[in-house]
């Protein structure tokens, strides 16, 4: 069944994706703060652009960013506008540095994801700046961190899948 | 002897094709689309065309807690059912002789405003609605109704339940409405104190509580006065319950003061809403 879910890239992606936006609606057991809810749109672009997955160029990214405006985004461009940030910081930061361990890995993860979440707070039209509270943040990259690895993960499993047929 | 390393792994830079020139397109882009978006509400508009998504994922989400309610009205033990019979009529009744002092005061009212010349306030139709999930989308609280445009439910009504104020309706679609609760930071309303000496407006700060921002000094205010909706914008009829002031705070501007305000109704606390449509 996995087989043929992940029977190419693009077939995986797609499911991942279907899966995501189903996941970004639904609550998590136990918690009710809609504060300590991951952002799962961050932790799957956060995943594809460390990850390079199928070497995804800054059109691609961008275009999946306007399709997440669609879906559950406050204005048209705003995810679109912190996906090609996070691509371009991913960009230079390899420019410069090799992420292959998993503690450099976690620390690139979590510098797109903050560079991610600062940018859709600033875009925000409801950001007021007086009731912005660091702890949203520190709880947001507590939650979504882990889902990047799962993410990432996932696109391994789909990477290896297909190159194994 | 060492081996001298190749020349590609000591280029420094790599001249490969860089996407900088695409990134500064398209970040302008995005800028533009956002502004333009902010503008003329494309998103809304373009969301309006896919609840071919929406719609199965509202009904998987919902299916689970549709169920069990079915089960819960099927499998009801009789002796609880009467129960709650009992306890309805009461209430009906209780509600019936307060409904009579109110028709009298009805009256009242509107004999004095013909002395004092004023309108008549206007007739609100009534409208019940559910609370449905998703109760937030990636991570942002948004609350839901079951009736859409296809109910006759328009952007701008006002939202309440029997605690008080709940908010306003912001976007319509076939069947489901959006409400943006009183809590957001986008939100105000005309507000009157029970004693009907203070006129202000309220706001929404995106957290638990409401507040003034700056109420001159010389207003007379304490903590526990509750605040209804004066009906001065044309939005929310006059006399909903929107909270009660919980904490009076002194600001470095010493002509006004800042009053915090506990709204009375959690949408979170109750399933069902009305929705108030003016004439």
């Amino acid at each position: 069944m996995i087989r043929k879910i992940f029977h190419t890239y693009w077939s995986g992606l797609f499911v991942i994706f279907l899966i995501t936006v189903f996941i970004s609606q639904v609550n998590l057991p136990l918690i009710n703060n809609v504060g300590l809810i991951p952002d799962y749109f961050l932790a799957l672009s956060v995943a594809l652009i460390a990850e390079r997955f199928k070497k995804l160029n800054i059109l691609a990214i961008f275009l999946l960013g306007i399709l997440v405006d669609f879906l559950v985004g406050e204005l048209l461009g705003q995810y679109a506008l912190t996906f090609i940030l996070m691509f371009m910081a991913n960009y230079v930061l390899h420019r410069f540095f090799k992420y292959e361990s998993s503690s450099q890995k976690l620390f690139l993860y979590i510098f797109l994801f903050e560079l991610g979440f600062f940018t859709l707070i600033l875009t925000s039209l409801s950001f007021q700046l007086n009731t912005f509270s660091f702890d949203i943040l520190i709880y947001k990259s507590l939650i979504t961190v882990p889902f990047c690895f799962l993410y990432s993960f996932l696109f391994e499993q789909i990477t290896s899948f297909v190159n194994a047929k | 002897m060492a081996k001298a390393a190749s020349p590609k792994k000591l280029k420094l830079f790599n001249h490969d094709e860089t996407p900088v020139l695409l990134f500064f397109f398209l970040a302008s882009l995005s800028v533009i689309l956002m502004s333009l978006d902010n503008k003329f509400y494309w998103n809304a508009s373009i969301r309006d065309y896919g609840n071919i998504i929406h719609i199965p994922i509202q009904s998987l989400i919902n299916f689970p807690e549709r169920t069990k309610e079915r089960f819960d009205f099927y499998f009801s033990k009789q002796e609880k059912l009467i129960n709650t019979i009992d306890e309805l009529e009461n209430k009906i009744n209780v509600n019936d002789i307060n409904l009579q002092n109110l028709e009298l005061l009805k009256n009242e009212n509107a004999n004095l405003r013909k002395l004092l010349n004023l309108k008549e306030i206007v007739r609100q139709d009534i409208q019940i609605a559910e609370i449905i999930l998703p109760n937030h989308i990636n991570g942002k609280a948004q609350i839901f109704i079951d009736k859409g445009s296809n109910q006759n439910i328009d952007v701008g009504s006002a939202v309440m339940n029997h605690r008080g104020l709940i908010g306003q309706v912001i976007h319509v679609e076939n069947n489901t409405s959006k409400i943006m609760s009183t809590n957001s930071n986008q939100f105000a309303v005309s507000a009157v104190t029970n004693q009907g000496l203070i006129n202000t407006v309220i706001f929404g700060t995106g957290q638990i509580n409401l507040e003034i921002q700056r109420l001159p000094m010389y207003e007379k205010i304490k903590v526990g006065d509750v605040f209804l909706t004066s009906g001065l914008d044309s939005i929310y009829p006059k006399g909903i319950k929107i909270g009660k002031v919980t904490q009076i705070i002194a600001t470095k501007n010493d002509q006004f003061k800042k009053i915090i305000i506990t709204p009375f109704s959690d949408p979170k606390a109750y399933s069902q809403v009305m929705i108030i449509k003016n004439d």
